[in-house]
């Protein structure tokens, strides 16, 4: 019997150094170690041990990426001084890779910088760290104690997942697609019908998806309980890393007798999109049953959905268009990368001139920024569960998550519509 | 910290599927200027308005499928922890909230049946080392799997810093003593 994703690079990164099939407990050796603002939750965790001033050794300076990020620059005392402790922290342990207080999201800053790499495995303190799959990269969220343990030596225990493969037919789309896609599955086979499993998404709607759509998707393995969103390299994904770093890397492919506990296939020639409703991400409808819902906010950002081609539809479907009148429209690049990727293109200026609020980087527009009770979201950011922007005071405010072009016409028209109507052929 | 195979006893809580992080620890109320006293008055205000008041110590958390879902936040199990929750009993729990209870010690059980198998306020009885959870109030038994030695180790050393903290010590490393 052949091997899937998950298993080979589990494999081979075993350090018993035996083949591992699914169900498995190994111990395996990471390549990665991506720590954001929850740095000062891994001090605190050596703090338990005793070590007063922060980890006393890295396993490896070169592969702990340490990004302060998520809500930068700070606006509060606590954050201005954890940035501090890791800054202090950065030049003790002498880490390579240090970004500090840079406005992004770190799953981008990630790709950005060629930090994750086809056949590796990398753990990061975020749960869309699953999100790098994309790139053909074994990846996943663990929590800060679980990350103190990788700091120090380089490994940590996993399960080898059972695989579900997924496949994706159709002939590629205009615009973004990959939020439809997962909300499809997700309104389908329940939220958590991936639970500790790997999601290996291949087939030809697949190998066509951008770089920016299959991040979407693999970000997304989460929402279903996934522990990896699994894409095979391919041309595009080989070159998008090839042209980010030198160091090199050693993709994998499934095997073909390898063993699925399920397979599912989508067609997404007849797929139409796909809205969440309030409060799950599996509350999915077909779009045109929430025809006509008015909205007060809408939202492209995101590790799921803040990409360039995210905000590059929004500002085609704006170009001789404005924003509806009392709506307000958010838009937030994922990384310093993409913004600077939307100001070449020169779309910023009228995006902002069509109304958009265009925001600077960061995860605050899928966290901490506000709708109220008494308010209607629609989003392409990645979660809509109760009180997710706000808090518990917040617990009824309606938040509605689909793909950016149905958030954009939403904002045109200041309600839900077919999104169509505003992409121009 | 209790040891995994001593009976554990408490009063049930219950909440429904796919209770996420961000209703555990998501924040919003702000009761102090302790962190601590914020985290413990948000746990589960969402879905049960009266808990962070009237949880007591000793308690156990009774919950459907997907339990722990959504973002990587440990203070999610810290949240639990501080209000006195002992044990958590789900139908399915979340793979990242799964991982962090055990680093955190917070005993957490994938139980299936549990959720029809008890009602809020009832009693249950966590016997590990049995193999079994007792509904003590209305009676009947469901059986408990057996977690990876490994992961009872986790458990048995009260968390993963004192795993840590071992092998550290086990290459030299050992923290700078107090005075």
């Amino acid at each position: 019997m052949g091997q899937t994703l998950a298993e080979k690079i589990l494999s081979r990164h075993n350090t018993a150094a035996r083949p591992a099939r699914a169900g498995d407990l190994v111990d395996a050796r990471v390549d990665g170690l991506m720590v954001h603002i929850s740095w000062s939750a891994v001090r605190q965790a050596y703090r338990k041990i005793g070590f007063e001033d922060g980890p006393p050794r890295v396993w490896d300076r070169r592969k702990l990426f340490l990004m302060i990020e998520h809500n930068q620059p700070p606006t509060n005392v606590n954050n201005a001084r954890a940035n501090l402790d890791a800054r202090r922290d950065a030049e003790r342990l002498g880490l390579e890779h240090f970004y500090d207080a840079e406005m992004g999201i770190c799953h981008q800053m990630m790709v950005d910088n060629g930090h994750a790499r086809p056949g590796e495995l990398v753990v990061g303190t975020d749960s869309h760290t699953c999100m790098l799959g994309a790139l053909n990269c074994a990846a996943t969220g663990i929590g800060a104690d679980e990350a103190a343990y990788v700091l120090a030596f380089g490994e940590l225990y996993f399960t080898v997942p059972q695989s579900i493969k997924v496949t994706l037919r159709g002939a590629k789309k205009a615009y973004p697609f990959a939020k439809d896609v997962i909300l499809y599955l997700a309104g389908r086979y329940g939220d958590a019908f991936a639970q500790n499993k790997s999601l290996e998404f291949g087939g030809p709607f697949a190998q066509a998806m951008d770089m920016s759509d299959r991040m979407c998707l693999a970000d997304h393995a989460v929402e279903v309980g996934a522990k990896f969103g699994l894409f095979e390299p391919g041309e595009a994904a080989l070159a998008f890393v090839r042209s980010r770093t030198d160091l090199p890397f050693e993709p994998v492919a499934a095997d073909a007798d390898a063993d699925y506990v399920q397979a599912i296939e989508v067609d997404c020639d007849t797929l139409g999109f796909q809205v969440a409703r309030p409060f799950r991400f599996d509350n999915v409808s077909p779009l045109e049953d929430v025809i006509g819902t008015r909205i007060d906010q809408a939202r492209i950002g995101s590790c799921a959905n803040g990409r360039f081609e995210d905000i590059e539809i929004a500002a085609r479907m704006l170009r001789g268009r404005r924003v509806a009148k009392g709506v307000r429209f958010y838009v937030s690049p994922a990384s310093m990368q993409v913004y600077r990727q939307c100001a070449d293109a020169g779309i910023i200026g009228p995006l902002i001139e069509a109304g958009v609020h265009f925001q600077a980087p960061g995860c605050s527009i899928c966290t901490s920024q506000v709708v109220l009770n008494e308010e209607v979201c629609i989003s392409s950011t990645t979660r809509n569960s109760r009180g997710r922007f706000g808090g518990a005071p917040t617990a009824d405010a309606q938040v509605y998550l689909a793909g950016p072009a149905t958030v954009a016409a939403a904002a045109i028209a200041g309600e839900i519509v077919d999104p169509r109507e505003f992409i121009d052929a | 910290m209790p040891s995994l195979f001593a009976r554990m006893r408490g009063r049930v809580w219950k909440v429904g599927d796919s209770i996420d992080t961000n209703q555990l620890a998501g924040g919003g109320v702000v009761v102090s200027d302790d962190p601590l006293e914020n985290l413990k008055a948000n746990c589960l205000r969402t879905a049960r308005p009266e808990f962070p008041d009237q949880v007591r110590p000793g308690d156990i958390l009774v919950a459907g499928a997907n339990f722990g879902c959504g973002s990587h936040r440990q203070t999610a199990v810290e949240a639990l922890q501080l209000c006195g929750i002992q044990a958590v009993l789900a139908e399915s729990v979340a793979r990242i909230h799964l991982r962090n209870s055990i680093a955190l010690a917070l005993p957490t059980f994938v139980v299936p049946g549990i959720a029809a198998f008890v009602e809020d306020g009832q009693e249950l009885e966590i016997d590990y080392a049995g193999g079994t959870v007792r509904n003590a109030t209305a009676g009947g038994t469901l059986p408990l799997g057996r977690l990876p030695e490994s992961v009872e180790r986790i458990y048995e050393l009260g968390g993963l810093y004192p795993v840590i903290a071992d092998r550290l010590a086990r290459e030299g490393i050992v923290p700078p003593r107090g005075p």
